[in-house]
């Protein structure tokens, strides 16, 4: 702490600033002279969550492909994305755990947590059986909760 | 059954979202309204397809839940926007009476 000779005498209106500045620092809880009350901005989440859309965006352009034509619809079929489900399953439990790991990130995590519940969704939806229609608009969703996340991110960015 | 509007349905969304987020709707505005605006339009193409028989009603179901995911998370986008300007907006203040205060107390407390 900078200490310094304190001045012999505070006008009404420093002493009213003072007061004020005081009160601030404890309701806030400030350390740093400054009030923060959300994480920072993470790039390795913003790299993650960036991988994660062109992984799920790249598959369900394939499917979109494949149930065009109905000698392809085969290769749409469930059984043959299983283990695509598991993958982005771990990716998005190593987005979750970096989350949570930060201070003041529960929002992000509640993200992460509807974007995953959102997945699952479309996993039903897939177990169940596909069309053309169906994946399009899910991808327009997904894309939506994704972007989301990342717009979340940015606007934790400080600027000076 | 009658058609959803997309355009009503996503003044109806801003309505209500502005009026919760009052004075920090303007910092939110631009985005919220162009999320609200795509999700009215993709809740419409599910009644839509449901209409004319394209998808089944349990199809639609799982649709409509992946969407209110996705909207949950693009109003959690939002709530972290108005904190984050309202976190602004206490540090600026706080920086504008830095100097005299600090300088008033003698030693720096902000």
């Amino acid at each position: 702490m900078n200490l310094r000779q304190p001045q012999a005498s505070l006008g009404p209106r420093r002493f009213s600033l003072v007061v004020l500045a005081l009160f601030a620092a404890a309701a806030l809880g400030l350390s740093a002279c400054t009030a923060e009350f959300i994480a920072q901005h993470d790039e390795a989440t913003v790299r993650a969550v960036t991988d994660l859309l062109r992984k799920v965006d790249s598959f369900l352009i394939k499917l979109e492909r494949a149930l065009e034509t109905p000698a392809d619809a085969d290769d749409a079929r469930y059984e043959k994305h299983v283990a695509f489900y598991d993958e982005i399953r771990v990716d998005l439990n190593l987005i979750r755990v970096r989350a949570k790991a930060l201070p003041r990130n529960e929002r992000t995590v509640r993200q992460i947590d509807d974007l995953e519940a959102a997945l699952k969704n479309f996993e039903d939806l897939h177990r169940q059986g596909l069309n053309r229609q169906v994946v399009t608009t899910a991808r327009g969703i997904i894309s939506q909760a994704i972007e989301a996340i990342l717009k979340a991110e940015f606007a934790k960015r400080r600027g000076p | 059954m009658p058609d959803i509007d997309p355009g009503s349905l996503a003044n109806e969304m801003l309505k209500a979202a502005s009026g919760v987020l009052r004075d920090r709707w303007p910092d939110v505005k631009g985005y919220a309204e162009m999320e609200f605006k795509k999700a009215a339009e993709t809740i419409a193409a599910i009644q839509r397809m449901r209409l004319v028989g394209e998808i089944t009603e349990e199809q639609a179901r799982l649709l409509m839940e992946m969407q209110k995911h996705a909207m949950r998370s693009v109003m959690t986008a939002v709530e972290i926007m108005s904190v984050v300007a309202a976190e602004q907006a206490i540090n600026a203040a706080i920086g504008a009476v830095r100097k005299t205060v600090n300088t008033a107390l003698g030693f720096v407390l902000l």
